[in-house]
């Protein structure tokens, strides 16, 4: 079943006398229920406005995106904001908890915004953090506790209301590799055990190793696709060299996509 | 890019924050100004009643406005150099000297300091002309004050103000100059203590805060006048301590309270207030005292000013009275009174003539049995004219039949009636003794002037005024309404005066004269307590204004995370409004629940309720209050600007 859609998403910066800056560019791709799909790409490369598209925080020049089916851009106004706190859960770089709520209650904040009983409130908290191996802090203001802890908490918020897709946004960015470890392997359980389906923005090969795809954006649009075997040793190796191909992206010297020994034939097409 | 340069850039950047603060500065050193120029004005000295008084009036409320500025640009300074901490710890890591951050600080100051002084002494001589006219006019001072712009008033008001800034900015340096770079960056990411609920202040703050009440609602004058610094003193304190422990105690309960609390709005707004609570609650109880300081002055005022305009009607009941002397006509005078009052167009008023003889009563002051042998003269009057003048208080008395009269007393009696039942008492008139039964009217007199008038029957008036022609009579014309403060009156009884002076033969009497007297008396009062509730409506709103500013970049960074976790604008705004709602509304209630213990004890004092005075008051500062609260959300909504890129994604979607 397909949970994400993006079909020829197009985003024009500028214009009306400013030079315009095309950030992406008939950029097309699927997410399938249950799925773990990272999308990597060097700094302008268009990850953050296509994350920012997705989040329906942003509108795109052109082309479409579908999350269940729904057509986020005949949503308006309160409709897509209720759309994006009921269907979607985000993850971002800084945390963005509130700093006035203590953790258990930033966990249960969208839960709260949907008017939810107590009784199933408590229910979720306690599953959710419990199995985000959180609930021995939950009375903890952000400021009082570890970064790890702080995103931890967010990814908590992010799923309590169980959202058709999680979207992070460089969720490791500002973790330490301890930190950063555990809450990838939490997304991991998250994704296999949960069944939750994530899409993760990050330019951090280790994180991104734990995904079972792999699309890689240059110039705005899509350069390869990888995908992940039995060994993430072996996965990781492969990130790296996608990126060493890659590298600072500033377009003027085009590389030729490798031929990554697991790359799907079906997303030659959108290679260059 | 110098440090000036740099200065003067951060200033301009800062310019919504501080706008508010250069405002209420400004506007604190034109009142100061204005108020100074009068002090020192010569022709103030001398000449008029209350001269000596005016002078010490006007120094003790610039001192007052100078005190208050004070206070208010401590705290404005210590925030907004709070607010600020993070960019000055990332200068310093920047590399930017401790020198040279200080000398950066000192040129913000000083540019914030010279164009507040500059704009406030600019708006002081744009006014001065127009305070002077307000001064002469509300003195009823024979000509117009001349403008008074002496160098002592400049050297005063530059001096106060001027040490007054360089005060509070070397004190706002201590703030940063005190920290590491590290905790200056890290200040305001968290509360500055988690506040605890504190058993012995609440009721510290509880006990002082009654105790207060309890003294300004004592049913003795005497203790109330020995209270009025005292309770204000124990109240201010009081609140101070209460609103803390309230806030702490309700907010805390709240979040215990989940069915509550676990709604959209209470779960984001309590915890929102908690966090805020330490700076909150100091500003919260500083307006709440300035307003009730207000909503006390202006009711006091007020009540001052009706229970006056109340006396002075109820005293002088008839709108014009002219007095005739026995033996001359009336005719020509009612004539002349009549076309007066058509040419300055006023109408409304019916005139009256009546004769009316002479009488004594025998003594009914009750207090003095002994002196029951003397008589008061009294101007005898029939009932229908009784029931027919117009007299603002008291409905006019039955009259059984002719054996019965009644004293309309000269002065109206406030509380309890001194001559609740009726006695037989003897009436000379004409050399005959007559033995009537009498009632006592003691809501006031019935012509202008402080004399008896006794009410009999019309047949028995009739009956004397023939039986007794020898008596001695007086003619009396009254013109009778309500409308003694009509259009035109004043020119009108500007002619009339100078027809029949002061001390003519035919004696002239108005109650818009004694009105104007009186209201002449309270002027100065009046003007100094308006005034100073103007300052102090300028320093609430400045300060609830800055509580709202100061930290706009936090607020911005917390609504847009809510915005990106799905709140709706509509939401959003909601959330926005309640809690700067919260801000403003606390400080209003609180302040009126004190004023209206103060309007109590004035109730007391006055021997009569004043409380719907207070009321009207409060009503009238609500609205300001209430368009002020509009005013300011509507710029902090435009400032957050939350709303432009919600509607821009609709307008894209």
């Amino acid at each position: 079943m397909v949970v994400l859609e993006a079909i020829n998403l197009s985003k024009v910066y500028g214009g009306r006398g400013q030079p315009a800056t095309r950030a992406l560019h008939d950029f097309s791709f699927t997410v399938e229920k249950g799925e773990f799909v990272g999308v990597m790409g060097p700094s302008g490369s268009g990850k953050t406005t296509l994350l920012n598209l997705l989040a329906t925080i942003d509108t795109p020049t052109s082309g479409t995106v579908r999350i269940e089916g729904v057509d986020t851009a005949k949503l308006k106004g309160d409709k897509l904001a209720r759309f994006r706190r009921q269907r979607l859960g985000f993850v971002f770089q800084d945390y963005n908890l509130l700093d006035t709520l203590t953790l258990g209650e930033n966990i249960i904040l969208p839960l709260v915004l949907d008017r939810k009983p107590g009784r199933v409130i408590r229910e979720r908290l306690n599953d959710v953090s419990r199995r985000l191996g959180i609930d021995n802090i939950l009375h903890k203001y952000p400021y009082e506790v570890s970064g790890g802890q702080q995103q931890r908490a967010a990814a908590a918020r992010a799923i309590i209301h169980e959202p058709a897709i999680l979207l992070a946004d460089e969720p490791t960015g500002n973790l330490d590799s301890k930190s950063a470890r555990e809450l990838m392997e939490t997304f991991s359980v998250l994704n296999e055990v949960g069944r939750v389906t994530i899409a993760m923005v990050t330019h951090d090969p280790f994180a991104a190793s734990y995904c079972r795809r792999i699309l890689f954006i240059r110039d705005g649009r899509l350069y390869n696709e990888i995908h992940r075997g039995h060994s993430r040793q072996v996965f990781f190796q492969q990130i790296l060299d996608v990126l060493a191909v890659i590298g600072g992206g500033n377009g003027e010297n085009e590389n030729p996509p490798p031929e990554g020994r697991e790359t799907h034939p079906a997303t030659a097409r959108w290679g260059r | 890019m110098n440090l000036r340069r740099l200065a003067a850039k951060n200033v301009w950047q800062n310019r919504g924050r501080y706008l508010a603060y250069l405002g209420s500065a400004a506007f604190s050193v034109m009142i100061y100004f204005l108020y100074t120029a009068a002090a020192l004005h010569p022709d103030l000295r001398s000449g008029f009643a209350g001269a000596s008084y005016l002078a010490p009036a006007l120094q003790a409320s610039a001192v007052v406005i100078a005190i208050f500025t004070l206070l208010f640009l401590l705290y404005s300074g210590s925030a907004f150099i709070r607010s600020r901490m993070k960019e000055f710890g990332l200068l310093s890591l920047l590399g930017l000297t401790r020198r040279q951050l200080v000398r950066m600080l000192l040129w913000e100051n000083v540019i914030i300091a010279v164009t507040a002084v500059a704009a406030g002494l600019g708006l002081g001589v744009l006014f001065l002309k127009l305070f002077f006219m307000a001064i002469s006019a509300l003195l009823q001072l024979p000509r117009q004050l001349p403008v008074y712009l002496a160098w002592p008033v400049w050297r005063q008001t530059l001096g106060v103000f001027g040490g007054m800034f360089v005060f509070v900015s070397l004190l706002s340096l201590r703030g940063v100059l005190g920290r590491t770079v590290i905790e200056l960056i890290r200040a305001g990411r968290k509360p500055q203590e988690r506040p605890k609920f504190s058993k012995t202040k609440a009721l510290l703050g509880t006990a002082l805060v009654l105790g207060g009440y309890a003294w300004a609602s004592s049913p003795n004058p005497n203790t109330i006048m020995l209270g009025v610094v005292n309770v204000t003193t124990m109240v201010s304190i009081g609140t101070y301590f209460v609103l803390r422990e309230a806030s702490v105690a309700l907010l805390q309960g709240l979040r215990r309270a989940r069915r509550l609390y676990e709604r959209p709005g209470p779960f984001l707004t309590v915890g929102r207030l908690m966090f805020k609570l330490q700076e909150n609650y100091r500003v919260l109880s500083g307006a709440a005292i300035m307003i009730a300081v207000i909503l006390s002055a202006m009711g006091t005022m007020l009540s001052f000013y009706m229970l006056t305009e109340e006396a002075v009607v109820n005293n002088a009941p008839q709108a014009i009275q002219l007095n005739v002397p026995e033996g001359e006509p009336a005719a020509p005078h009612v004539a002349f009174v009549e076309r007066t009052l058509a040419e300055h167009g006023v109408s409304g008023l019916r005139p009256v003539e009546m004769r009316l003889p002479k009488a004594a009563v025998e003594n009914y002051t009750a207090t003095a049995p002994a002196a029951a042998a003397a008589t008061v003269p009294v101007t005898v009057a029939p009932y229908s004219l009784y029931t027919t003048l117009y007299r603002p208080a008291g409905r006019p008395l039955p009259l059984a039949g002719d054996d019965e009269a009644i004293r309309v007393r000269p002065v109206a009696t406030t509380g309890e009636p001194r001559f609740p039942g009726a006695e037989p008492r003897r009436v000379t008139i004409g050399g005959a003794e007559y033995t009537l039964t009498m009632w006592t009217d003691e809501a006031g007199p019935l012509l202008n002037g402080l004399e008896d008038v006794l009410v009999v029957s019309d047949a028995r008036f009739e009956q004397w005024v023939e039986s007794h022609a020898d008596a001695s009579f007086r003619t009396v014309v009254a013109w009778t309404g309500e409308g003694w403060g009509a259009a035109g009156m004043a020119e009108a009884l500007g002619r009339l005066r100078e027809r029949y002076g002061d001390t003519g033969p035919v004696r002239m009497s108005s109650t818009y004269e004694m009105h104007r007297a009186s209201i002449a008396q309270f002027g100065l009062a009046l003007f100094i307590g308006l005034f100073i509730s103007l300052v102090f409506f300028a320093a609430t709103c400045s300060l609830l204004y800055f509580r709202l500013f100061t930290e706009i970049d936090e607020d911005r960074r917390y609504y847009t995370r809510l915005r990106q976790l799905g709140l709706t604008p509509g939401e959003l705004q909601r959330l926005a409004r309640a809690q700067a709602l919260v801000v403003f509304a606390v400080p209003f209630v609180v302040g009126l629940v004190h004023s209206t213990f103060a309007m109590r004890a004035l109730s007391t004092l006055a021997l009569q309720s004043v409380l719907h005075y207070g009321w009207m008051v409060a009503a009238g500062y609500l609205v300001l209050y209430g368009a002020f609260f509009a005013g300011t959300f509507g710029l902090y909504w435009q400032a957050l600007g939350l709303r432009e890129r919600a509607a821009a994604a609709v307008d894209a979607a």
